[in-house]
This record gives C-alpha cells, structure tokens and sequence, in this order.
C-alpha cells in the first residue's frame, strides 16, 4: 500500500485545547490549520464520525470520535485520560473512500485502545510494505485497490439528479463545461454521498480529481487550493490520476495542461448566504451554487449568459429528458413490497439510534422490548451488504458490522463480559467489504 | 470579378538621409515616384458601397486617410479593413518586419494569421487600444473603428512630418546646386564659403608633376613613389615621427614650396598614424631617401595643374622649360608671399588640426576603451561557454555511464524471472520511500520539538512570572459569565416548566375517553341504584299498577294476566278513603233530602232528578275511567312491544359483536406468522357443533347458495357429513325462524337476502 502518504492524529485534552499530537512522516503547516477545522474536532457536536476530504492533490480521510471515559478499572487503566476528542486523519492522492476509510477506522481504533501512536505507526508501516496488518489478534487487509471502480459509482447519479427534476441539465451543462460548483447540504454524511456522484456527470473525463467534498470556506482554502483550482492555474490538482505501480500518474483521460473545474461541498451558512447573494465570491471563485436542503440551483452574476439558451438546445433537451426518466425509473423501482419496506424501516431505526449515547440506546432497546431489538438484529444480518447501501446509511456508520455488533450489544441478552471500551460507534472485530 | 491583389511590395529607402525601413505588407501596391519626391499610390477604380454604418464611416476614414483601395467595390470588407489597417500601419514608418502573402479568399486560419500580423504590427507602433484577431477575422466594426481612427491619425502626423522632412531635403538639395533665384541672402556663412573651399582644396590631391619615361619604371614601389611624387607627396620608406614642424628644416628637393607642403601634409599623416621613433636613424634613412627622390624627380616634368592633357609631354616640357628661371623665381616669390599668408592660415589650420586630433585621440581613447570592455565580456563569455562545454561533457558522459549500467542492469534483468524483479523493483521503491519518509519524519520531529521547548519556556516563563493571575482572572471571567448564563436558562426552565404545568392540567381536566365511559357507568349506575330505591319507596306508598312497572325490574312472564293481589298501599287507601267519604257524603245528603222529600211531593222530582244525575255522573265518571284504563292498557301494550323489538335488536348486535371479535381475533391469529398455522388449522377444522336454535339455520346457509344459484339442492338428500334435520326446505325453516324471536337468530324480518348474511357469519371461509 505505498499510496499513503501521511497519517495525522489531533487530540483535543480535557483543557479545551486542540493539538496536532502525531504526524507522520509530516504534514505542511498550512493543510494541517485546514486539517483541524475540518475534523469538527473543535465544534460543539461531532456530527459524523467519517468524513473526507481533498487538499490540492492530497485526499484526507478522518475520523473523528469522542473517546469514553468509563468502564476502566485499575487492572485496564484508560489509555486517553486527558483526552476528549482524537481525529486521526489518513492522507492519501487517491479517491478510494471504502478502502482509506476501513484503514483509517482500523488505525483509530489501534489508537483508542493503546493510546500510543508508535503502535499506529507499526500498523501503517506494515500496511505500507505489506497490504495487510494484525488487528486485535486477526489479519486485517483493507479493500483492494483494483476496486476504485466500484468506489466510483458508489452514489448512483439518480441521487444527486433526481430531486432537481427538469433542473438536472444544468448540473450536466455545469460539469461539462468545467465549471466551479459549490454544494451545500444540511448534513455531512448526505453531502458526501451526494457529491461524489457529481462526476458521474462527465464520466469520459473519469476525474474525481476536481472534487473537494467538504470545505469550510476559509480563506486559506481558498487562496491555497480552491482559487488555483477553479482558475485553472498549473500546479492545480484537479486533473485525473491514477494508482500505477511506481505510484500516482496521470491518469490516460488527462490532458497535457492546467484544466479547470472544481467540485466543492460544504455545510457551512456561508454558503446559503452566498446563494442568496450576500456573501463576497472572490474573483469569481463560485460559478454554480446547488443546495441539496431545498434542490435550488443558482448561478453567478457572471455566468448567467454561458447558461442562456440551454432550454432552446435539444441537446441539452434530450440530456434533461433522459435524466428525468432515470429518475423516474428509479423510483418506480423502489422496493413497495413490505420486505423492503421493513428493511427501510429497520435502517431507519438503526440510524437514530447510532448517535444516542449508549445510555439512551439502552433506554430506547429496554422500552422497546428485546422482542424489537431482537428482530431489528436479525433483519439486519440477514440482508446483504449491497441492500444495505441502498439505504444510505452508509456514513452514519463506521461498517456495516457496526450496526449488527451494535444491536448485538443493545440486546441485553448479549452482554460482554469485558468491560466494553467501545466509543458512541461501535468496531467490529473483523473490517472488510 | 474579384482584383487579384499584387504580392508583397516593399519600401525602400529613398536616400541616405531619409530612410525608411522595409515594410513587407504585402496587401496594398505601393509605387514611390522618386522623381517627385512624394508618394503617388495606384488608384483602381470606385469600390462598392457595403452595408453598415460604421463600415461605411471606416471607408471614408479610410479613404481619407489616402487608402484609396477601401473605394474598390469588388473587394471584401475583411480586405478592405485590413488592407486599410495594413496601410496605416506602413504609413507610419513602423518597422514591421514579416510576410504576409494575400491570396483572395482567405481562410479563416489565413485571415486570423493576417489578422495576429496587423496586431504584431499595432503592438509595434505602440497602439493603445487592445484588439483581438477574432475581432479583425470577425470584422467587429465597432471595435475596430477606434484603432482605424488612431491608425489613420498616426499616418496623417507621419504624413505631414514627412512632408516637412522632404521639403527641407529639396531645398537642401536645391541649394546645393543653385542660389535662390530672388531676395535669398548671402548668410555668414557664405562669406566665408571660398575660404573654406580653399581649405578643403588645399587637401585635395593635385598633381604637380608628370614622369616622363611612363612605362620605364623598372620597379612596383618606385612606381609608386613617382606617382605619389606626382601628386606632390614623398613617400618614405622609413618611418618618421616627425612633427610637422622639425621636418620642414629637413627639406631638400627642387621647390621648397613644395616639400613644406608635403611634409606638413605628411606630418600631419604621421603623427596621426604612427607612432614616435628615433630621429637619427630617420634621418639617415631620409637623407638616402632624398636622394632617390632627386633622381626621380629630376625625371619628373614640373607643371602645376593635374589637367593630364594629351600634349606631349616633351613639347609642354620644352615650352615649359623655355621661362623655367623666370618661372622659377616667380614661383619661389609666390611661394614665399603663399607662405607668409599660409603661415597664419597653417598656425590655425594646424591649430584645427590639432584640435581634431585631440578629438580624434579621445574618441581613440574611448574606442579602445570600449574594445578593452567588449574584450573583457568577450572573455567572461568565453570563460562561460568553455565552463559551460565542460558541464555539458561532464553530464554527458555521466549519461553515458548511467544509460551504460542501466543496459547492463537491464540485460542482466532480462536473464531473470520479472515477477522477482518486479518485486525487487517494489522493494527497493519501498525502501527507499522509507528512508525518504523517516528522514522526513525526523525533521519534522525535530521542528517540533523545538517548537515544543520553546512554548515549554514560554509558558515555564509565564509562570514564573506570575502572569497565571491574567488567566486566572479570565477563567473566573468566563465561570462568572457562565453562572449567569445558567441561572438564566435555569429561569427559562422554571418558567417553561410551569407553563407545561398549567397546560397539562389543563389538558387533564378534559376527561378522555375512558374517563367519560367510566363516569357514564358509574352515573348510570347511580341512577339505577336511585331508580330501585325510587321504585321501592314507591311501592310503599304506590299502588303497584299493571301498566306501570319499574323499569329495571327483570322482564316478567309473557304479558298473561295474572292476578296480582298487592296489599292496600297508602295512596290507594287514601283515594278509597276519599271515595267512602264521597260516597258517605252522597248518602248523607240523600238521607237528609230523602227524608225531607217524602213530607213534600214538590220536592221529589227534583230528587228523583238530582239522583239520576248523580247515577249518570257516576256513570260517566266509571265509563271515562274505564275508557283511561283502556287506553293505558294499549299504550301499555305498544310500549310493550317496542320494548320487546329494541331488546331483540340489543340482543342481536351483542351476538354480532361478539362474531366480530371472535373474527377479529382469528385475524390476528392469521397474521401473526408464529400462530398462522394452528388458526388456519382451526379454521379447516370442523366448526363446533351450532346451537340447537341455531341448528335448522345452520345447515341451510350451505345449501341455500346452491338452490340460490338454481342448482337442484345436491346436498338435499345426500349423505352430506351435516346434521341430520337439515332437509327442512326453507320456507319451514322461515317458518321455524319467525315467529321464534330466538336471540339466536339475525333479525325476523329478512326473507329474501337469508343467504347472503349467513355465510358472511355461520360458515365463513376465509380461503375461499
């Protein structure tokens, strides 16, 4: 796994104070600043545990979680005592979020339960050398590389598309035409799954490159990667690469020059005003602005003249036609039958309940019934993985497993006989697809 | 038919004075009539007038501007423009140096190749206004009108400038060659025009004497000598740095004159050209010089004047020669006036002479200067390029080995097996990587440790310090600032709590459903428990009547007569004591008028009258209470009835009710996938055997839908596993069924749609 590049951990103390504890082998000072602010380590509440994100050519992974305090005794002593919040962030150039994010995961893990980064480091290394390293006593390998496809499409593009209705044209016409795209969502976990979509729109370029699925909008940001990007300065990283045996190349669809383009998401106010026209966009970074909460698209002041005439083209008459179908498809397809209809509802539940704090999922379970839980358990392990992701739960949690071990747990048939070091997210005990 | 416009054309330099440089656009003809002076352009005839506003306002700029080719009708407008643009541009003396073939047509690579040039050349010639190729290829008229406007501007100022230029060179050169005819004064410096003729002259070669034995010079050098002696100049052999002045004591020679002249000329030469040596030996070399000079000179024919006339040597000599002595002391006399008037004109000319040299000698000084830098840079270069063809061999050769080993690597690869040395390839990639990320890391540690220390000092500092009290003054700002903030939302709280308080009171004084059944039971209870007490009271006092029974008194025996022997209650007894007393009160009074009446026979018919008043009175009284007693009886019975018929019907729905609940029950038990199987086995089990009542009912729901059908009854008679007393055709079972308000049984009055509710509650199938 030479890929990596970086892994860095941040740790927030019980004193309120946020430090770059561990960095290796280094991490430049700037992308560390944008590091800390995206990993909602300083925020008020962590609102996804996973999230990643792109710096000029280097793509983050991070994971972001509270750690517990309680269930030690003096035989298991807490590893983090001063500690409330550690971010551990894997830092990468390729797009592969299934395969980064299990590694990431795993190497939290080792963290949170050692509490010492040189066990990390070994983790990493051997992963480095070796595809696959011991966790907690078993082999762990991570997804393989050759499946980026798949990570590719893992959003079909009805998701993104479907909601805007006729509206979806000028997305294509937007990602065609290179344009720099600002998405708000209310929620990080559905701007992620969302925006990763958005380049399904320009397939035959198969750059995901220009993608930077969660900025804050700081001005650092902006003048270090996101102005470089849009204007299509070299140096850039928004064209294709990928994963060669020697290491990252440019991938066959990029072109020998500097290309613009920019696929930005985030989730912070500044964008709503923004889109109501009040916020500054500076040297016209912001061309088309999407907001997921209420399926608007707005377009720049300057930019409203490239996109005149799109509804007289029968090109771009035809591209809406056959979205809107897709989307039409796509919901009749839906599953109406009450077996899927369960299984929506299950995945439901499991989503509330994930971010209770243990004590009231326990609540919830013990008035529920063991009964409930117990069903909701077995419906989960029983449909596959792939059914599952229909569902869209997928960054509410850490796995899949997360959500069976965690209703193993809620079930108070199943107690551990160890003290359970678990953090609000619950680890399986063996990672992979 | 379109012109076909001629190739390039290019300008060339009229004179040396006025020069202007190559333009090569090759997009207008251009002929420079020199004899004019003045620039005459080809005109062809009157162009076509094209379609916009500010096409036509170029034209005529164009056009005024003297680009008469934007008036030729069968050109296109992009050649008009840019052979206008083109034109200008030419016309202000750019020097603008590319070729640009025209061919009719042009493409629109052609035309944007034209159009990049036009630029190049507006670039050169300093435009301000910016414009693009698209905009010429496109012929973006608006745009371009402004820089036509400035081009042609240009052109006019160039234009007249030259016009002044040339006017003063015509006159230059007028004046040359004449005077101005009227009124054009002899400046200063005209006065002095024939002096400084003279000087020039002085200068000028002349040739003084003619050899006579032409071609018998025997050697090249000599040759020279005497053609130089010719011109009156001694050529020595022998380098002489001497002044003007010392070699004029050395003269020797026929006219003194004449060797002063050409020793100051030659001294003059000298020290401009060589450099100072030693007089002695110059003067021997001179002295042998001299006399070689004697020798030829005396072959030499004196004569003034350079005319080379074809006289005869011999006869001009022997004319010449006849007054040689005279002529001789005429010249030296001459020579001497000359001199005496030279000497003042040869101190300054010299004195000139030697300013100039002075400047010539600075100027030297400067140039070789200039040379000693240029020298220098030159060997700086040198240095440079020569250090530089050492890198570049250094690099090559090292490519060389480096492009060597990896061949030899490769082939020594080539022998091996390439999934090992691709892994070999990963491993060595990997470590290398390694060591780069450590080396990496231990630098980064490294900063950060020291960054550490230093922010450990810090702090250590500030503490020592004792600037914690800041901190702590701004912690107990802070806890301060959040007590309030507490005891505030704490407010809040209490203040929401409270109204959530009132509103669930609220909310629970309005009795919920339960509630209201509880109290609806409970009143209705009380009213029963009040209506017996009532009733019982009643009975005390009350006369219990047939047609007035309590209500909640269990329903009797069908309504039979029976005789009902009630103990006297008070009421009844005090209407019977009223009655008696009526009654004691008529007989009394009849007594008394019957014993009056007997004494007076007047007295009896009023009697007898009174009487059978007072009888059909009662008799009226009986029969209207006797009709009372039948109409309450009737109400009695009607009410009875209706009572009879709301009670079946209470009867029936609890009997459906119950139905439904069991039906209900059976469909939980259905659903619910654990306990499916027994209620469908419960169902396909036989049914429990139907009430007796129910019996003759149950049986005919099966085959009623047949006979409803029109099917013969096939269960009529059939060994069907049913009871027994089921062939009892319909109408018996009507029969069986009406007059018998069994609470059993759906309601009497329903004939005709028997089948259908039936199967929907006896035999329900749910399979089915």
């Amino acid at each position: 796994m030479e890929e990596l590049e970086g892994l860095a951990i941040f740790e927030k103390d019980t004193g309120g104070a946020t430090h770059l504890v561990w960095a290796f082998p280094n991490v430049p000072s700037a992308f560390e600043q944008i590091l800390r602010e995206r990993s909602q380590i300083n925020a008020d509440n962590i609102e996804t545990p996973f999230l990643f994100s792109k710096w000029k050519q280097w793509y983050h992974y991070t994971v972001t979680v509270s750690v517990p305090h309680q269930g030690f005794s003096s035989e298991t002593p807490d590893p983090l005592p001063a500690v409330d919040i550690v971010s551990v962030s894997l830092l990468t150039k390729i797009f592969n979020p299934e395969r980064y994010g299990c590694v990431v995961k795993m190497l939290s893990t080792v963290y949170l339960e050692g509490g010492r980064p040189p066990e990390v480091l070994a983790s990493y290394l051997r992963l480095m050398a070796t595809e696959s390293c011991r966790f907690r006593g078993e082999p762990f390998a991570p997804p393989p590389a050759t499946d980026q496809r798949k990570s590719l499409i893992r959003t079909p593009l009805v998701d993104l598309t479907g909601p805007f209705g006729g509206e979806a044209v000028l997305l294509w016409h937007a990602a065609l035409t290179c344009r720099s795209v600002l998405i708000y969502a209310p929620s990080i976990p559905q701007l992620l799954s969302l925006l990763r979509a958005f380049p399904l729109l320009a397939f035959h370029r198969q750059n995901w490159e220009l993608l930077r699925p969660y900025v804050t909008l700081s001005p650092t940001e902006q003048t270090t990667d996101l102005l470089p990007c849009a204007h299509g300065e070299a140096g850039a990283a928004n064209t294709p690469v990928v994963l060669g045996p020697g290491g990252v190349l440019a991938g066959p669809t990029a072109l020998g020059r500097p290309q613009r383009g920019l696929v930005a998401g985030t989730c912070s106010p500044i964008a709503k005003a923004l889109m109501r026209g009040e916020g500054d966009n500076p040297q016209g970074l912001w061309e088309v602005m999407v907001d997921l909460e209420t399926h608007t698209i707005v377009l720049a002041d300057g930019i409203q003249g490239a996109f005149d005439g799109i509804s007289q083209c029968p090109l771009h008459r035809e591209a809406a036609k056959v979205l809107l179908q897709a989307a039409q498809q796509v919901k009749q397809a839906l599953p109406e039958d009450p077996q899927s209809a369960h299984l929506a509802t299950s995945f439901h539940i499991c989503s509330k309940l994930i971010p209770l704090s243990r004590q009231q999922a326990a609540a919830v379970a013990a008035s529920a019934g063991t009964e409930a839980i117990k069903g909701l358990h077995r419906i989960v392990t029983k449909y596959s993985f792939s059914l599952f992701l229909k569902f869209q739960t997928y960054y509410n949690f850490f796995d899949f497993h997360e959500i069976c071990h965690f209703l193993g747990a809620l079930d108070p048939a199943n107690h551990p006989s160890k003290p359970n070091r678990n953090c609000t997210g619950i680890y399986s005990r063996s990672w992979g697809s | 038919m379109p012109m076909v416009i001629p190739e390039v054309k290019a300008l060339r330099a009229s004179n040396g004075r006025f020069a202007r440089r190559r333009a090569d656009v090759g997009l207008c003809r251009v002929d420079f009539d020199r004899r004019n002076n003045d620039r005459v352009l080809n005109t062809h005839s009157i162009l076509m007038a094209e379609a916009t506003e500010v096409f036509e306002k170029i034209v005529e700029l164009l056009v005024s501007a003297g680009y008469f080719r934007a008036r030729i009708p069968a050109l296109s407008p992009f050649d008009k423009v840019v052979g206008g643009m083109a034109w200008c541009i030419t016309a202000s003396n750019v020097d603008v140096d590319f070729d640009v073939s025209f061919q009719e047509n042009p493409k629109i690579g052609e035309k944007i190749k034209i159009a990049e040039n036009i630029i190049e050349g507006l670039r050169l010639s300093k435009c301000p206004l910016k414009i693009q190729p698209s905009q010429i290829q496109g012929l973006d008229y608006p745009k371009l009108y402004p820089v036509i406007q400035w081009l042609v501007k240009r052109a006019f100022e160039f234009r007249s400038a030259e016009a002044r230029n040339i006017r003063q060179n015509a006159e230059a050169q007028f004046g040359k060659c004449f005077a101005a005819p009227a009124g054009a004064p002899a400046g200063p410096e005209e006065l002095g025009r024939p002096f400084v003729e003279r000087v020039l002259k002085n200068y000028f070669p002349r040739r003084a004497y003619k050899h006579k034995p032409f071609a018998r010079l025997p050697e090249e050098t000599v040759h020279i000598q005497t053609t130089l002696l010719e011109y009156g100049r001694q050529t020595r052999l022998t380098l002489d740095g001497a002044e003007a002045g010392a070699e004029s004591t050395q003269r020797a020679g026929p006219s003194a004159a004449m060797q002063d002249r050409i020793s100051a000329a030659e001294g003059e030469q000298a020290t401009a050209a060589r450099k100072k040596d030693a007089e002695e030996q110059a003067q021997a070399a001179l002295a042998q010089e001299e006399q070689t000079i004697a020798l030829l000179m005396a072959g030499m024919v004196q004569g003034e004047g350079a005319a080379e006339g074809k006289v005869s040597t011999s006869s001009v000599g022997a004319l010449v020669t006849l007054e040689t002595e005279a002529i001789r002391r005429a010249a030296e006399a001459y020579g001497e006036q000359m001199r005496q008037s030279e000497a003042a004109t040869r101190q300054s000319a010299v004195a000139a002479q030697r300013q100039q040299q002075e400047l010539l000698a600075k100027q030297l000084a400067g140039l070789q200067g200039r040379l000693e830098q240029s020298k220098q840079k030159v060997e700086a270069g040198q240095g440079r390029l020569t250090a530089a063809q050492q890198a570049r061999a250094e690099h090559r050769a090292r490519m060389e080995q480096l492009t060597e080993t990896l061949e030899r690597l490769k082939a020594a690869e080539e022998g091996a097996d390439q999934r090992i040395v691709g892994r070999l390839h990963q491993l060595v990639r990997l470590n290398e990587s390694f060591r780069e990320q450590e080396r990496r890391f231990k630098q980064h540690c490294r900063q950060q440790l020291a960054a550490w220390q230093g922010r450990i000092g810090e702090l250590e500092a500030q503490l020592a310090a004792g600037a914690e009290d800041q901190n702590a003054a701004a912690l107990r700002a802070t806890l301060e600032q959040e007590t309030q903030r507490v005891a505030q939302m704490r407010a809040a709280l209490a203040l929401r709590t409270r109204e959530a308080a009132a509103l669930s009171r609220q909310i629970d004084e309005v009795p919920t459903r339960a509630e209201l059944i509880q109290y609806q039971t409970r009143f209705v209870e009380l009213f029963d428990r009040m209506a017996t007490t009532l009733e019982e009271t009643r009975k005390h006092f009350n006369c219990p009547h047939p047609g007035h029974r309590p209500l909640l008194q269990p329903r009797p025996d069908p309504p039979s007569l029976r005789p009902h022997h009630h103990p006297p209650v008070y009421n009844a007894l005090l209407d019977r004591k009223g009655y008696l007393t009526n009654e004691l009160g008529q007989l009394q009074s009849l007594q008394r008028t019957f014993e009056t009446a007997l004494k007076s026979r007047n007295l009896q018919k009023p009697l007898l009258e009174s009487f059978q008043t007072a009888t059909a009175q009662v008799q009226q009284l009986a029969g209207r209470m006797e009709q009372r007693q039948a109409d309450e009886k009737r109400r009695h019975d009607a009410l009875e009835e209706r009572y009879t018929g709301l009670v079946e019907t209470q009867r029936s729905y609890f009997k459906l009710v119950k139905l439904f609940q069991e039906e209900c029950d059976l469909n939980e038990r259905l659903s619910n996938p654990a306990t499916a199987a027994e209620a469908l086995a419960s169902l396909r089990r036989p049914r429990r055997p139907p009430q007796q009542a129910a019996a003759p009912q149950a049986p005919s729901p099966a085959p009623a839908p047949a006979p409803a059908s029109g099917e013969a009854d096939p269960l009529g008679g059939g060994g069907a596993p049913a009871p027994s007393p089921r062939p009892s055709p319909r109408p018996a079972s009507r029969q069986v069924a009406s007059p018998a308000p069994a609470p059993a049984q759906p309601p009497a009055p329903r004939p005709a749609p028997q089948p259908q509710p039936q199967p929907q509650e006896a035999e329900y199938d749910p399979l089915s």
